[in-house]
């Protein structure tokens, strides 16, 4: 099990960068954390809104009420451009530790 | 089936349901807001749908969801976490909200729909408010109007009239006459620097003979050639000063020369006056304003009056009718000139005066006062009051006040309903400002609805009004620039005042304790509405004992005996002179018709004021005079009106020496005089001062009433004198009245050829005196009606709310069985408390205010405990019937619904 720390640690950027493919919605993002982590990591719903919500505090993302084909309500998330700013600092701190981690381990191996 | 995570899965799987029931687990929570629990039921709904996409049953499928979801306690954990955060940045975003003038649009879309959400409430106060507003807006245009008259003079500051008083010699002065003597005015002139000119008028009534008919319905006046320097007149054809300077001159009012010349040129043109006297027309002046304190259709020189009736030293005395105008310089100082005229009369005719054992003296009295102000007697024209504008505005205050109060007071109840939204914007993050603002603007959106519904009423009810009020008043009136914005600030104001409590109170308050509905039964905010429901209702109670006593009063005097008796009596107004010249012809022609009982000749009929004059009790004439109205009647007056002898003989015709020796006096001259029984005065001498002739009283008469029951009876004598004859008095036989107006008519045509038929019913025209009193009862009523309107609009909107406060008390009560009575009976209870406190409060006001209206009449009734009594069973009844609606509504709810939600 990945520590939880580590993957507080990694759902900003995570989020960052599914929303700076373009605006989405709350399951619809969720859905896709899901679908990259391919089942290796089990991330609960629930908490993952409180995220986006911090974001949005932070004024990284906006949020909108929109309506589904449905008709349904619908919240909305778009990047900010304070966020795509967050999103290279962010890029670059994990690039930087990656290249440390890189350069004692070497490039990954295959995992039994 | 998958795993169970807690919940139980049936057959009959009903999403919604379970949904709901999932979302109710999160509602309580503090850390989660309600759009909070939206956006994680949008997930929950977005992943059970494609899990049923894929192929999964609904149920699993939620199953699933829930699962992926997290535990409640691990997801309230994260929330709890980024809370704060949360909050400060809606702080944030609020407040930028708040700034930015724009988004003051947004308050107003938001005012709007919360006024929708509750139209119940929003029309009783729209509509409530706007009753109000329009009485004040027509109350205001009448004030105007009333407060505006005579002020179109360019030197309407500086225009005095001269009033007389005229007295016994070592008494005080017992009021002052509107008329003044034709003899003071050139005194003035020359011997007084500070009075720059002078100008006198007399009303006049000639027949104008035009074109083979005879007019009788102009009113003329006799004016100098000052009269154009001195008032602000419009003259449009003709020289100020040329004008009325040669005797027999005339100007005409447009609309007088329009009727008799059409629109032919009119200078220089002839019209015959009287029959003999002709005169010229020698200008043309535009109608007078209806905002003056006399009119005119026609200007006659006073000149003419000299040629006509030469001045002679009795009429220093003998005021008939003159009135004096004086224009001061500019630095004059009128209360010093005042105390210089006050003894001309003296100076000029002291000595005879003193013979007759009276006085006189002049004052002076400024114009602009003279409509509202003036307490003379035999005014020029009518006269308004400054006591029924008074009253007036303090009623329009009344109203105002009624239902401000009762605008707050509703108000106020919506936001005690809207206390747990406010509870919970304020728990996220709502700052106190914004709400403030929400309050203010829903208020002033709501009054602005007001303003405009009022000027809607106010011009439907115009019409009706200008009837009740006598006057022809128009909105545009009052549209000027500065009247609109002082409305405009008006409405904003009252808005601003009436959502300031809900605003400020409620906003101040912590969420929790609001939330908690702790707020709604807080005796701070109960009280307040009581105490305003006890003012509205004290107040109406008092507008209805108005009402009531004035009706009373009315009736009283419209019923009381008169002393003479009204009905059937036809008074015929006479073509000027024919009387003088063919009495006999016109008595029997009359005479002849079975119709006719009674033919009688007089100057005045009951029903108007005389003309005063000045009585001498004795011999010498030196014995102390008594004012006295004089009227000339003939011998049979007295058995045509119907007026009962209290000791001696009426008139008979055949003692000739009764026409020029004979006297009637009623009770009240034979008490005055000194007399004392009627009985005594049989057989005394008098000397009426009109002509300084000794007459002996040969009869008393009942006291009855020559004018109406407001005044007191004065002193009376009446004398045959047959050149000052006007009136035919017909009392007729029982029969159709129409029949017999008709035959009086054939008569009249046939005796006064080209005449229009000019005649009244005396008790019609005696209960005209009651005009005003009628036009005060219509409107007393008018307004205590609105106020128990306003007042049980109000009393509905806090019966609502008691009823809603304890819906749950109720819902106990019945289901432990309480009938539906008992818990009508205790929610009435809850109000009748306060309905009997204003009773207690506003019977006594009602009373007291009333008491002083009455002091005013000379004849009035007594205000009895009934009518206190039954104005407050009015106000009980609608009390009663306002929240019994409310009552009855929630004793047959069903208790269930009542006890379900908390």
């Amino acid at each position: 099990m990945i520590p939880k720390v580590l993957i507080a640690a990694s759902v900003t950027p995570i989020m960052l960068s599914i929303l700076s493919h373009g605006e989405s919605y709350g399951y619809e993002i969720v859905q896709r954390i899901h679908d990259l982590s391919d089942g290796k990591i089990e991330w609960s719903d629930g908490t993952l809104y409180p995220v986006l919500h911090r974001l949005e505090a932070d004024d990284l993302v906006t949020s909108r009420w929109g309506r589904s084909e449905a008709g349904r309500k619908r919240k909305y998330y778009r990047i900010t451009d304070k966020g795509l700013n967050a999103l290279e600092t962010e890029k670059r701190n994990w690039f930087e530790v990656h290249r440390i981690l890189v350069k004692l381990w070497g490039p990954e191996p295959a995992f039994g | 089936m998958g795993p169970g995570a807690g919940i139980r899965v049936s057959v009959m799987f009903d999403l919604d349901h379970a949904i709901a029931a999932w979302r109710r687990t999160f509602e309580h929570r503090r850390s989660f807001s309600p759009a909070d629990v939206d956006e994680l039921e949008a997930h929950i709904r977005d992943h059970v749908e494609a899990q049923v996409e894929a192929g999964a049953s609904p149920a699993y499928a939620f199953e699933k969801a829930l699962e992926r979801f997290g535990t409640q306690d691990d997801v309230e954990a994260e929330y709890r976490k980024v809370f704060w955060a949360k909050r400060r940045h809606e702080g944030r975003v609020r407040h930028t909200v708040f700034q930015d003038g724009a988004m003051l649009k947004n308050f107003v879309k938001i005012a709007f729909r919360n006024i929708g959400k509750a139209k119940g409430h929003a029309f009783i106060n729209i509509f409530g408010m706007g009753v109000a507003l329009a009485c004040c807006l027509l109350i205001l245009l009448f004030i105007h109007d009333e407060w505006s008259h005579d002020r179109f003079h360019e030197h309407a500051g500086r225009i005095y009239r001269l009033t007389t008083a005229v007295f016994e010699a070592d008494e005080p002065p017992d009021g002052y006459l509107a008329m003044s003597s034709r003899l003071a005015a050139d005194h003035l002139l020359t011997d007084y620097p500070q009075v720059q000119d002078v100008v006198r008028l007399q009303p006049w009534d000639p027949q104008v003979v035009h074109e083979n008919r005879y007019h009788d319905q102009d009113d003329f006046l006799f004016a100098d050639t000052s009269f154009f320097d001195v008032f602000t007149f419009r003259l449009l054809e003709g020289d100020t000063h040329q004008v009325l300077k040669e005797p027999f001159s005339l100007v005409l009012t447009e609309s007088m020369a329009r009727r008799y010349f059409s629109n032919d040129r009119v200078l220089g043109r002839q019209l015959i006056l009287n029959d003999s006297l002709t005169f010229t027309v020698t200008g043309v002046a535009a109608d007078p304003p209806t905002k003056s304190h006399f009119t005119f259709d026609a200007l006659a020189s006073y000149a003419t009056k000299d040629v006509l009736s030469p001045p002679d030293p009795f009429d220093w005395v003998n005021l008939r009718g003159n009135y004096t105008y004086v224009l001061l310089t500019e630095d004059a100082d009128p209360a010093a000139l005042d105390a210089q005229i006050a003894d001309i009369p003296i100076e000029h005719f002291g000595e005879r005066l003193k013979q007759f054992g009276i006085a006189s003296k002049l004052a002076l009295q400024p114009m602009e006062r003279i409509y509202l102000y003036s307490e003379s007697r035999y005014e020029i024209g009518t006269v308004g009051s400054i006591a029924t504008l008074r009253t007036v505005a303090l009623i329009g205050l009344f109203i105002l006040l009624i239902a401000s109060i009762n605008f707050m007071n509703l108000s106020t109840a919506r936001s005690m309903e809207r206390a747990r939204e406010v509870g919970i914007r304020k728990l996220v993050g709502s700052r106190r400002g914004s709400l403030v603002a929400q309050f203010m603007s829903e208020s002033i959106v709501t009054t602005l609805f007001a303003l405009l519904l009022s000027i809607g009423l106010a011009t439907l009810a115009l019409p009706r009004f200008n009837v009740l009020a006598g006057k022809s008043l128009t909105l545009g009136d009052a549209l000027t620039p500065m009247t609109v914005v002082a409305a405009l600030l008006f409405a904003v104001l009252v808005g601003l005042l009436a959502g300031s409590y809900p605003a400020f109170v409620l906003s101040g308050f912590r969420p929790a304790v609001v939330l908690k509905g702790a707020f709604k039964r807080s005796r701070h905010g109960i009280r307040l509405r009581q105490t305003l429901v006890v003012i509205q209702f004290t107040l109406s109670i008092a507008l209805v004992i108005g009402t009531l006593v004035v009706h009373e009063q009315l009736s009283f005097m419209q019923n009381e005996r008169l002393g003479f008796d009204d009905e059937r009596v036809l008074v015929l107004d006479m073509p000027e002179d024919q009387l003088r010249r063919r009495p006999d012809a016109i008595k029997n022609a009359f005479g002849a018709l079975s119709d006719v009982q009674t033919v009688s000749f007089s100057n005045h009929v009951p029903g108007g004021r005389i003309g005063s004059g000045v009585v001498y009790a004795g011999e010498q004439s030196t014995d102390t005079p008594i004012g006295i109205e004089v009227v000339a009647v003939d011998e049979n007056f007295v058995e045509a009106m119907g007026i009962e002898m209290a000791a001696g003989r009426d008139f008979a015709s055949d003692r000739p020496s009764d026409v020029t020796d004979a006297a009637l006096i009623n009770e009240t001259a034979a008490a005055r005089l000194g007399y004392a029984s009627p009985q005594d005065a049989i057989g005394e001498v008098v000397i009426e001062a009109s002509d300084m002739h000794t007459l002996t009283v040969v009869g008393v008469v009942r006291d009855y009433h020559q004018v109406s029951l407001r005044e007191q009876i004065s002193p009376m004598l009446l004398r045959v004198k047959p050149i000052w004859f006007n009136y035919v008095s017909l009392r007729l036989g029982p029969g159709a009245l129409t029949g017999s107006v008709e035959r009086i008519h054939e008569t009249w045509s046939r005796l006064f050829p080209g005449h229009a038929f000019d005649f009244f019913f005396l008790d019609e025209a005696f209960d005209r005196q009651y005009a005003r009193e009628e036009r005060l009862m219509s409107l007393f009523g008018i307004f205590a009606g609105l106020t128990i309107l306003i007042a049980a609009l109000g009393l509905f909107g806090l019966a609502s709310t008691l009823v809603t406060q304890r819906s749950k008390e109720i819902g106990v009560r019945k289901v432990l069985g309480a009938s539906t009575g008992s818990i009508v009976g205790l929610l009435i209870r809850g109000v009748a408390g306060l309905v009997v406190l204003a009773i207690m409060i506003g019977s006594p006001l009602g009373y007291a205010a009333m008491d002083r209206w009455l002091a005013d009449f000379a004849y009035r009734i007594d205000i009895s405990w009934m009518t206190v009594v039954l104005a407050g069973a009015v106000a009980f009844s609608i009390a009663l019937i306002t929240v019994s609606y409310h009552a009855l509504r929630a004793a047959y709810k069903n208790p269930v619904t009542a006890l379900r939600y908390e």
